[in-house]
């Protein structure tokens, strides 16, 4: 290992001395506005590191990782993901009663994980940091011990996501059975036989679960509603956008041979999931079960970009994906982040229901309109980041000519306006009478600021980084 | 399907084998064995004695804690074997990498103990 290769290692081994500084930390005096701050630090100099020494070309680290322009962009989402899991956790945790520096660690934990995974050109690799990812997020889903739903959350996702991981060790076998390798890049054999076709079907399912696609989608909305706010936000973000960066390299790789078979399989996938996710999220009252079934329509919209990235190596297909899940992320950040303002982890649940928020713009406009926001990001309005991200989106699947995909899409979308439109009505109605009561300090406050501005700028000039992103992910 | 059947069937050999041995074995259990019907033939066997009392028990897990950290712990220090076989070969590099390795698996021995995870006595526990 020489010098360059330990330079571009540097956003992990940031990360992991962070860990090792936070367990001493913890352990020698216990201090959570410390372990905060220490948390912070480390994802704020990983994410430095990150941007400081963006790759330009694809460049192997050992045989195990490679660093690459697609995985570092979601590097950089994985990063500001639990930069903002931080922000907000401090004062939505501030009340309840268990060790609170923990979270932190498994937080950082977390990330390593799957920032390992974006840079994973291994099968082992990809296993290890699956697996130091999902791990934590056990524990942070059930970090209130006395709420009994985020217990049913946790054990349900223990399950679900060991049968899944299984399900990726059984292809992931098939295919060395068949390819004699365990790099990515490789390991889809040019002359694929029934068991490699076996073993890549195993692989996309359990993707699939990790995206909440739909036959592998039933765990989601449980999951999603048990698990207390900062859990979920980390698993829509992180965990996505670390999953999708999997899913667009072994596409990218994708001998010709197996184009036809996963172009099928994954458009049915993709359209089942953009209708049956917007379908099912229309009756929903908790917000945290409707962002659920909106995730699934919207890893069914993102799942468009992979199906172009199978047929040809368009030009505007990582940028695409990178565009979407980044508007995906913005909006997600922003509407968890608002309501862990308005919820209190050691309360027995949060305020996530459509009433708790009623009439919200009366009491604290900012926050609503912050909301709101989101939710038009969401639904894929002009002048957010969504609609932009939606055009790209749009734009790929008519130059390949996916009629059926787009038709999905925009049924879908004119589905999920429907919803969105409902929580945005609720919050500017006659609410109920007295104060809500509203947790947060400056900084968590700021960030979310900062990224409803984000939103918003991105929407009105896309240019200002879309011009860049092409650059900077294409030049391998 | 020629091409399918040629790769496939010793793994189809194979299921129909495991499944006529294990029909065979629960097939001749059942006319071989005894019948017997006694008032105790549908208890739960417990070694010849009688059972008692339900099923769900709390019970306290601190042994479990340390079969997890024997595991971890000794997991661990597999990999430091595999180092010391090639010590010579992996030359300074891996000298530094193993204590790196040695160094985490230190401040997780830290952590573990300051927290109390080690103490024996459940009351000793902060």
């Amino acid at each position: 290992m020489n010098r360059i290769e330990l330079i571009s290692l540097l956003p992990v081994l940031v990360l992991a001395s962070g860990i090792m500084v936070l367990m001493l930390q913890t352990a020698s005096r216990r201090s959570e506005h410390l372990s905060r701050w220490i948390c912070l630090l480390t994802l704020i100099l990983s994410l430095a590191a990150q941007l400081w020494h963006y790759p330009d070309a694809a460049q192997p680290i050992t045989r195990l990782l490679a660093f690459e322009p697609v995985g570092a962009f979601f590097g950089i989402l994985v990063l500001v993901a639990g930069v903002s899991v931080t922000l907000i956790q401090g004062p939505y945790a501030a009340k309840q009663r268990e060790p609170a520096e923990e979270f932190y660690l498994l937080l950082l934990c977390s990330c390593l994980g799957a920032l390992l995974l974006t840079l994973a050109s291994h099968v082992g690799t990809v296993i290890l940091s699956l697996e130091l990812m999902s791990l934590p997020f056990l524990a942070m889903m059930a970090y209130n011990r006395q709420r009994t739903d985020a217990l049913e959350a946790a054990f349900k996702y223990l399950i679900l996501s060991g049968a899944a991981s299984s399900l990726l060790l059984m292809g992931f076998a098939l295919l060395y059975v068949t390819g004699g390798t365990l790099e990515l890049a490789h390991i889809l054999p040019e002359q694929p036989g029934l068991l490699a076709r076996a073993g890549l079907v195993l692989v996309m399912a359990a993707l699939a679960f990790k995206l909440s696609l739909v036959p592998l989608h039933i765990w989601t909305a449980d999951v999603y509603q048990g698990a207390n706010l900062s859990a979920t936000l980390l698993l829509t973000s992180v965990s996505k956008a670390a999953a999708f960066a999997l899913l667009i390299k072994l596409m990218l790789a994708t001998p010709p041979v197996f184009a036809r078979d996963l172009y099928l399989m994954l458009s049915l996938m993709a359209i089942a999931s953009m209708l049956l996710g917007n379908w099912l999220a229309l009756l929903q009252n908790s917000i945290k079960r409707l962002m659920a079934y909106s995730a699934i329509a919207h890893m069914g919209y993102a799942l468009v970009a992979a199906i172009v990235a199978t047929q040809s190596g368009h030009r505007l297909v990582v940028e695409g994906a990178a565009y979407y899940l980044l508007a995906y992320l913005i909006a997600s950040i922003l509407i968890f982040g608002i309501l862990a303002l308005l919820s209190d982890l050691g309360a027995d649940a949060d305020k996530d229901d459509i009433h708790d928020v009623k009439g919200l713009f009366w009491q604290h406009p900012w926050l609503a309109v912050g909301l709101s926001l989101a939710f038009l990001s969401l639904a894929g309005m002009p002048i957010t980041v969504g609609f932009i991200g939606k055009f790209y989106l749009l734009t790929l699947a008519v130059k390949s000519e996916l009629w059926w995909l787009i038709a999905a899409m925009l049924l879908g979308s004119a589905v999920g306006l429907y919803y969105y439109l409902r929580v945005i009505f609720s919050l500017y109605a006659e609410g109920k009478k007295g104060e809500t009561a509203v947790t947060g300090n400056h900084t968590s406050r700021g960030w979310l600021g900062l990224m409803a501005a984000v939103l918003l700028l991105l929407g009105i000039l896309p240019g200002l980084l879309g011009d860049r992103l092409g650059l900077l992910l294409l030049s391998s | 399907m020629a091409l399918a059947w040629a790769e496939l069937w010793p793994i189809l050999l194979y299921f129909l084998f495991t499944l006529t041995l294990l029909a065979g074995v629960m097939l001749l259990s059942s006319v071989l064995g005894p019948k017997n019907k006694g008032h105790s033939t549908d208890l739960p066997y417990e070694s010849g004695i009688l059972s008692y009392g339900g099923a769900r028990v709390r019970f306290g897990n601190h042994f479990f804690l340390y079969a997890i950290f024997f595991v971890i712990f000794d997991m661990e220090v597999l990999f430091l074997f595999a180092w010391a076989i090639s010590l010579k070969e992996s030359g300074w590099m891996g000298f530094i990498e193993a204590l790196v390795f040695i160094l985490v698996l230190l401040v997780a021995l830290v952590y573990l103990w300051r927290i109390g995870a080690l103490r024996v006595k459940a009351e000793e526990r902060s």
